[in-house]
């Protein structure tokens, strides 16, 4: 079930009823626009792991 | 047990060095009787060891302040060569029993904040603010008769009223105030707004008792009160002196000490004891007290009172202070996420200090180097930013460089080889 209605940009999209959830990875800028246009989101904090040179990586391997 | 259980163990006993001490200020007393190791003609400053020459302007004028408060020459000129000559030992004062916040410029004859742990009797000593000076000698490394007359003052009128009292009531106990302070938004390195007023509550109503002249004891009450961050010292003691108990725990992979000298930055680890890892120190984000401030005018890092980082406060504790993380333009999620990140690079969590905003969750305590190379994350550090000609233009944040805990590993492995 989805009904036609007017999005930002003026143009007619359609979107479904469903309530929009959502979950943000990164630039936290992305969330707080989702928050404004009245849906749920939560920020994940997540960044690539490290990458580490071999040295470093293989005398980790040791320790941790 | 094998290596890394070693380490494990090791750690958790660093950790507690941290969770259980029992921070108690007991003491004022002249550097040259509590800083261990503090001889006649010698001069601290803060950041890894440095020698003379190589010095940041700050630090080269602050040893020449050093040379002039002590009598040690009478002009500046006299100063620079007897330093130059080499015949005034210059040492970091992190490789004693105290920290140098800012320039960290300390001398035998300086008044200093002696706190005890309790728990293992380690004391440490730290520099207090210099009332209408506020960094003045030590923190900015400046010397004028009026600065000179003022640490004066400041060790033989005020200080033996505040040191009696404090005989009298038996030491004041740190370790509640920063706790409780925790919860009203101090951080405990930008910000020590609410501790400044639960430590007046505690020294004050003792104060006014005191069987000294009225004027004298309001002489102390308004150098205590109008003091900004106040506090500040007692936090930076407490740390060291927990920091004291962790270092030389053989297998501790737990950073002890964190600073900059205004060229290197360098970390101190806990089974690695009495070596300094370095990096170029980093530039500070945050905001200038003037908008005609800029970048260049920033000083690279300078200061030694990171040792709060490494004792779970300060950038650890971005989460209890986001008043502190709006200086960059953060908002209170932002400030819960910074803590929620360090959790992912410390030892333990500290029961001691539940923070409303973390739904009364306990901060993270005690940096393991290994977890930091392996997240790739950083410690966020808190600080004042220093102009590179004296004097504090602003409040930020930056994070340690990674170069210095690679060099630990790799000195740690060198050293643990089985």
């Amino acid at each position: 079930m989805s009904k036609s209605r007017k999005c930002c940009s003026g143009s007619q999209c359609t979107r479904s009823e469903e309530k929009l959830r959502v979950i943000n990875i990164g630039l936290s800028m992305f969330y707080d626009a989702i928050v404004l246009q009245g849906a749920k989101a939560v920020q994940l904090e997540w960044q690539p792991p490290a990458e580490l040179e071999k040295e470093i990586s293989d005398l980790l391997d040791d320790l941790l | 047990m094998d290596l890394k259980q070693k380490i494990e163990q090791a750690n958790e006993q660093a950790v507690h060095c941290v969770i259980d001490a029992d921070p108690v200020w007991v003491d004022i007393l002249p550097a040259g009787e509590c800083v261990e190791g503090l001889h006649d003609r010698m001069i601290l400053h803060s950041g890894p060891p440095v020698e003379f020459k190589d010095m940041c302007a700050l630090h080269r004028r602050g040893m020449v302040s050093g040379v002039l408060f002590e009598g040690w020459a009478k002009t500046e000129k006299d100063a620079i060569a007897l330093l130059e000559s080499g015949q005034i030992e210059i040492d970091s004062a992190h490789n004693h029993n105290t920290v140098g916040a800012g320039t960290g410029i300390i001398t035998k004859s300086v008044a200093m904040i002696v706190i005890e742990d309790r728990r293992t009797g380690r004391r440490a000593a730290t520099f207090p603010a210099e009332g209408p000076f506020q960094g003045g000698f030590c923190g900015w490394g400046l010397y004028s008769p009026e600065i000179a007359e003022n640490l004066r003052y400041m060790r033989e009128d005020l200080f033996p009223i505040l040191r009696d009292v404090l005989k009298k009531r038996g030491g004041l106990a740190i370790k509640p105030i920063l706790a409780e302070a925790l919860q009203m938004g101090d951080e405990h390195h930008t910000r020590q707004t609410a501790a400044d007023l639960i430590f007046d509550k505690q020294l004050l109503p003792d104060l006014f008792r005191a069987d000294y002249p009225k004027e004298q004891i309001l002489k102390v009450v308004d150098y205590v009160v109008q003091t900004p961050r106040f506090f500040h010292c007692y936090g930076q003691g407490s740390s060291k002196a927990a920091m004291l108990s962790a270092e030389g725990i053989e297998y501790s992979t737990m950073v002890t000490a964190i600073g900059g000298n205004g060229r290197e930055f360098g970390i101190k680890v806990a089974g690695l004891p009495g070596q300094w890892f370095t990096a170029p120190a980093p530039m500070m984000k945050g905001r200038y007290t003037s908008s005609k401030y800029t970048e260049k005018d920033q000083l690279p890092w300078i200061g030694d009172s990171c040792v709060v980082e490494c004792a779970g406060l300060g950038g650890m504790a971005a989460a209890a202070s986001p008043i502190v993380c709006a200086l960059r333009g953060l908002k209170l999620r932002d400030a819960i996420a910074l803590t929620r990140e360090m959790e992912q690079i410390c030892i333990a969590k500290n029961p001691n200090y539940p923070v409303p905003n973390l739904d009364f969750d306990f901060l993270p305590v005690g940096i393991d180097l290994r977890k930091v190379l392996k997240t790739g994350v950083a410690p966020e550090i808190h600080g004042g930013m220093f102009n590179r000609d004296g004097g504090l233009i602003g409040a930020g944040s930056a994070r340690v460089p990674m170069e210095c805990f690679k060099k630990a590993l790799i000195a740690f492995r060198a050293k643990y080889r089985e």
